[in-house]
């Protein structure tokens, strides 16, 4: 269908189309070039709906109006935001239990002045592993530190241990690591764990927590709900000592 | 075996969707689709149980967002006009497939539904349809509750607990302003919860909230008797975790109910299968084909080379069987149940609502059979969270566990790497806000006016649709659109009120545009908090 209707389209509503999808240089491809990119992009698209659980899935359809991302907004004023805000911080988010999304801001007066300063600095996040939500960072259990780059504005970040807490400090040293400079420090966050994480022995011995535990996770098909800890329990109870 | 309990539950919600600039607009048929399909067909089926003497008790939550838009006139309007385009197109219909007597009869059957719509529409409800859910609280067969203002997903603005109280507080004016009484139940958009999120709900006095199921499994707590019986916060309120098991029935898109080979076929729509010259008049312009609602086929086997025209009778056949394989079901679970944990269990089975008779056409077909089966079983009834928490006061104590229902059980749809740009902005624009209600807490007339529309703005930014909308790809152009233009909106008071200025000719057309809270309090975001 998506190829038909494609094929149908004059080059100049293929071009708004894939102005739309943030395709640049639009008047530097042909009319099939154009129809290639678009379909590709709603391949991908499709791929990342197969992703999604039944429940998202569904609720998809709700907002089903045309099949595809078929609507046009071109003759529209564009409302202006901001690429990024002039004071330095970090935030970062729980995505889930191993991973967290930080977003930051640099003052780019104070890179520039610690750049006439410092010769060959390097930014970089410090992600620190806590065991609560109060507990000093000095005192972490664990911390690396990943590199970035200037123009980067955001990462996500791969955290080793359910159950804890964890900050990230956004930082700039020199190359020889002697100086380091705190520009900014994030919220701190819990990755969830959960007391059967910790206890799956206890869970695997007493058949009526199992059963409870089972019936809420799995359908009448025997399928398992989509969720990592859920899934490392469930494995936890089967291994043999 | 011993009794147990359903509590079914519906999800109504749209995000609010309202363009009086143009004299169209695509995405306000998100709303026109769900009154067709969904809430008008629900009223109906609710109100003739309620006519037969047929005892059901079922748990409605209905977004503010939503409310604004079925309370709002111009909409009311635009719907008017929506189904009598549809209907002239039935016209058409009947002339076009007069030769084909299946398609012919199908033909017949929407046009009269859409006819049917439109008379209870303007009829009935004289353009409100919200008395409809009222009047079936009032007789004790629906319990009405809210959502977060503009279903925001919480767990993403945990650290700004003031936009979390201004969500959660407005959203309960809204409710007492569409339905006249407080609830004391609360849907947390996509079952998002982060612990200590019952702080503010305990603070409006609600009772109880929903929670995905491993809310309650993978608490730090232990729990004896599981999903199967809420559990409490240790502030008082309740949480019923939903059964994901027996959701699965109807929510999986592999084996569930709906995608049976005789049910009608949500995608083919004469609004694409036909020639353009044809549906035109119907569709949008430019030439944007779009769902009319005329939709011939049925899903048909996966084997079959085919599409086989829908029969609805033999769909209607099969509501029966799944209607009885849903009771089936959970009896046989609660005969397991029964037998582990001290009380008669309770189901949490929650659905978002639009995919009854949107999606799953049949879908308002079955959920009448299944309430009439579930009346007449001797060994379950339906029964409102409210009435089993009279019945059984005192639960388990427990620190429910972050979760949400989207996919692996967090926040992963709405933090991805094509949306997580929003953020950046949302959060700034509440810490703004924020900023603003302390520095100006005496405002009057204009610039009062002016601080309620910027906290209308943040709000509305604040709407877990836009990401979600993003990240599957439906319709990305807009939700990207709608977000920006909240942040703008916003960013142009928050620079104004720096300055001491006000743009009235603005504020007076963006006030108009976006009408929802109309008793907005921006102070809601001052304060600070306890």
């Amino acid at each position: 269908m998506s190829s038909d209707w494609y094929q149908s389209l004059s080059i100049e509503t293929l071009q708004a189309l894939a102005k739309q999808e943030s395709v640049r240089h639009i008047e530097n491809y042909s009319l099939d070039e154009l129809i290639e990119i678009l379909e590709e992009i709603q391949e991908e698209k499709a791929a990342n709906q197969n992703q999604s659980n039944d429940i998202m899935r569904l609720k998809s359809k709700k907002y089903n109006i045309i099949h595809q991302n078929h609507i046009i907004h071109s003759t529209e004023a564009e409302f202006a935001i901001p690429e990024q805000y002039a004071d330095t911080t970090i935030t970062l988010l729980l995505r889930d239990p191993f991973w967290a999304f930080a977003y930051w801001d640099v003052n780019d007066l104070e890179l520039k002045k610690i750049r006439g300063q410092q010769k060959q600095v390097s930014l970089h996040l410090r992600v620190s592993e806590l065991k609560d939500g109060k507990t000093p960072i000095k005192e972490s259990i664990n911390q690396f530190e990943i590199p970035i780059k200037d123009t980067d504005m955001s990462w996500y970040i791969n955290l080793p241990n359910p159950g804890s807490w964890y900050e990230v400090e956004l930082i700039c040293s020199c190359l020889d690591h002697e100086n380091v400079l705190i520009l900014a420090r994030s919220n701190r966050i819990e990755s969830p764990g959960g007391y059967w994480l910790e206890h799956v022995e206890e869970l695997k011995q007493n058949k009526d927590q199992l059963a409870l535990f089972l019936a809420g996770h799995t359908d009448p098909a025997g399928f398992l709900a989509d969720n990592a800890l859920i899934e490392k329990i469930l494995a936890g109870t089967m291994h043999r000592k | 075996m011993s009794k147990g309990f359903v509590g079914l539950t519906l999800h109504a919600h749209l995000p609010f969707v309202r363009h009086p600039e143009y004299p169209r607009f695509l995405e306000e048929d998100w709303l026109f689709e769900a009154i067709s399909e969904t809430y008008l067909p629900l009223l109906r089926v609710f109100n003739k149980l309620r006519r037969e003497g047929v005892p059901y008790q079922v748990t409605i939550s209905l977004s503010p967002t939503l409310c604004s838009m079925l309370a709002d006139s111009l909409l009311q309007q635009r719907y008017i006009d929506h189904v009598n385009l549809m209907i002239d197109l039935g016209d058409k219909e009947l002339e076009r497939t007069k030769e084909f007597p299946k398609i012919n009869e199908l033909a017949h059957m929407y046009r009269e539904l859409y006819i049917q719509n439109l008379s209870d529409f303007t009829g009935v409800y004289r353009g409100n349809i919200l008395q409809g859910f009222r009047s079936l609280e009032d007789s004790g067969h629906l319990t009405l509750i809210t959502t977060s203002a503009t279903h925001a997903f919480l767990p993403l603005y945990k650290e700004t607990p003031i936009a979390v109280k201004a969500q959660i507080e407005l959203a309960m004016m809204s409710h007492v302003a569409h339905f006249r009484r407080k609830p004391k139940g609360f849907w947390l958009p996509e079952c998002g919860y982060y612990p200590g999120l019952e702080k503010y709900l305990a603070h409006n006095n609600i009772e109880y909230f929903y929670g995905a199921t491993h809310s309650v499994s993978l608490s730090e707590d232990k729990t004896r008797r599981g999903i199967y019986a809420p559990v409490s916060c240790k502030n008082g309120v309740n949480l019923f975790a939903r059964d994901y098991g027996i959701g699965q029935l109807v929510w999986s898109e592999d084996h569930g109910y709906p995608v049976d080979g005789s049910y009608r076929d949500f995608y083919r729509d004469i609004g694409y299968d036909l020639d353009l010259e044809y549906v035109r008049p119907h569709i949008h312009e430019p030439d944007v084909r779009s769902f009319t609602g005329y939709k011939y086929w049925a899903v048909t086997d996966t084997d079959s080379p085919e599409k086989r025209v829908y029969d609805q009778k033999a769909a209607l056949e099969r509501v029966s069987e799944h209607a009885e394989n849903f009771i089936y079901s959970i009896k046989k679970k609660g005969a397991k149940i029964g037998k582990i944990i001290d009380r008669e269990p309770y189901f949490t089975i929650p659905f978002d609502a639009e995919l009854f008779g949107h999606w799953w056409f049949e879908g308002v077909q079955w959920l009448e059979q299944v309430l009439r089966g579930l009346a007449e079983d001797t060994e379950l009834e339906t029964m409102s969270p409210e009435k089993y928490l009279h019945r059984y006061p005192k639960n388990e104590v427990i620190q429910p566990a972050l979760s949400s229902w989207g996919n692996r059980g967090y926040s992963s749809v709405w933090v991805d790497g094509s949306n997580d740009w929003i953020y950046r902005h949302v959060h700034r624009s509440i810490n703004r806000m924020i900023e603003l209600a302390d520095r100006f807490p005496d405002q009057t007339s204009l610039k009062e006016r002016f601080l309620q529309h910027a906290a209308r703005e943040v709000l509305m930014a604040m709407a877990s649709d836009w990401p979600f909308i993003i990240s599957n790809g439906t319709s990305v152009g807009y939700a990207e659109r709608r977000m920006k233009e909240h942040i703008h909106n916003f960013n142009l008071v928050y620079e104004n009120m720096c300055r001491n200025s006000v743009n009235t000719e603005w504020l007076t057309r963006t006030e108009k545009k976006t009408n929802i809270f109309p008793d907005i309090d921006y102070r809601i975001f001052g304060g600070g908090i306890e």
